[in-house]
């Protein structure tokens, strides 16, 4: 594995956000579904980095360090207020629930295109799946870079990618059912209720 | 060979490892279009924002630095290695004042609660049983007291003992 920074005193912080920072950010909006919250954990993993910089050893890469540092305060923000507190769902409601307000001008095309896409049914999974998901499929490390970031065995690492895919495939089989279910009934028509019985 | 042991020998794109089936090699397959997808959509930001923030936070304040002053504030030089002693110091001379204060009122309010002259004599010696105190009033002194001129007070003043004065009723 390629280490290209294994004493990380002599490189200075600017240095490493200037390497860093794209990929960060952007796992951070595959992770989140929209800028806001994206920058907010960008600053905030580089900040936690920068005041524990002693603490890295230089034994992994510094992306896969930042990443794990990433999906730590992910999850410490969700168990802290919950996916209901995210920015993302003030958006969503709002263009769900005022039809005059133009859904452009509150919500990016980002985040629309994030809501269509599979990362948005991503966001469901558990945390440990989720991980793995994004660090495999959006971020393209390898089974021991995703080892290595994430501090578990690479058998888990496998094992947490097949159960993600597999959790991910029955919530959109419900959701094909639900959509079915919704259209047969739609097609059938409502029924006739007798009022005089 | 076991499929963990399959997926060992080589590293696929993610896209084509574990395809277990194919609905799962469809599932990742879609995954990996839409994160390149988005990746292209996502917005570039500029690194250059966060590194100054980054570097101002973590830099201490030129004025606690390099002890330069600040316009308006005055501010006495902090010997190193004193921040600590200095917080230990306070609270001894805290406690030394506190302690101080504390003597100062219980030596002022004893002797003042032990000789007070504003407490009845009754209260200053305690009634022994069946012995009957009654306090000093106006009425009770002598009519020639009452009656005297100022010279005649003064002369009696003179005549009485000085020192120590026990009562006796």
């Amino acid at each position: 594995m390629n280490h290209p920074h294994t004493d990380l005193n002599e490189l200075p912080i600017e240095q490493v956000i200037d390497q860093h920072f794209d990929r960060v950010y952007r796992a951070a909006l595959i992770l989140t579904g929209n800028p806001w919250d994206a920058d907010d954990l960008t600053q905030e993993t580089f900040m936690v980095f920068a005041r524990q910089v002693d603490r890295f050893e230089g034994r992994s890469a510094v992306y896969t360090y930042l990443y794990g540092i990433l999906l730590n305060l992910d999850r410490r923000e969700r168990r802290k207020f919950g996916t209901r507190n995210r920015k993302l769902r003030v958006v969503w409601e709002s263009e769900t629930q005022s039809p005059r307000s133009s859904p452009e001008a509150e919500a990016p095309l980002e985040v629309s295109e994030w809501k269509k896409s599979l990362w948005s049914w991503v966001e469901k999974l558990p945390a440990g799946q989720r991980n793995v998901l994004i660090l495999r499929f959006s971020e393209q490390l390898s089974y021991e870079e995703i080892a290595e970031t994430l501090g578990i065995p690479l058998g888990t690492v496998k094992s947490r990618i097949f159960h993600g895919l597999s959790t991910l495939r029955t919530l959109l089989d419900s959701r094909l059912n639900i959509q079915e279910g919704l259209r047969e009934f739609v097609s059938r028509g409502l029924p006739s209720i007798d009022c005089q019985a | 060979m076991s499929q963990s042991q399959e997926l060992n020998r080589e590293e696929p794109h993610p896209a084509e490892d574990l395809c277990l089936d194919e609905e799962l090699g469809e599932i990742q397959r879609q995954l990996c279009d839409d994160a390149d997808r988005l990746h292209a959509l996502f917005p570039v930001r500029d690194a250059k924002r966060l590194e100054a923030f980054v570097s101002a936070s973590l830099t201490p304040p030129v004025s606690k630095q390099e002890g330069v002053d600040v316009p308006g504030v005055s501010r006495s030089p902090v010997p190193s290695g004193s921040r600590r002693s200095g917080k230990w110091t306070r609270v001894a001379l805290t406690a030394c004042l506190g302690a101080g204060l504390v003597g100062a009122m219980m030596w002022v309010v004893k002797p003042a609660g032990k000789d007070s002259p504003d407490e009845p004599v009754a209260s200053q010696q305690a009634p022994e049983a069946g012995v009957k105190a009654t306090p000093v009033s106006i009425t009770s002194l002598p009519t020639e007291f009452l009656n005297a001129s100022q010279p005649e007070l003064e002369a009696l003043y003179d005549l009485m003992p000085k020192g120590n004065v026990s009562v006796e009723y």
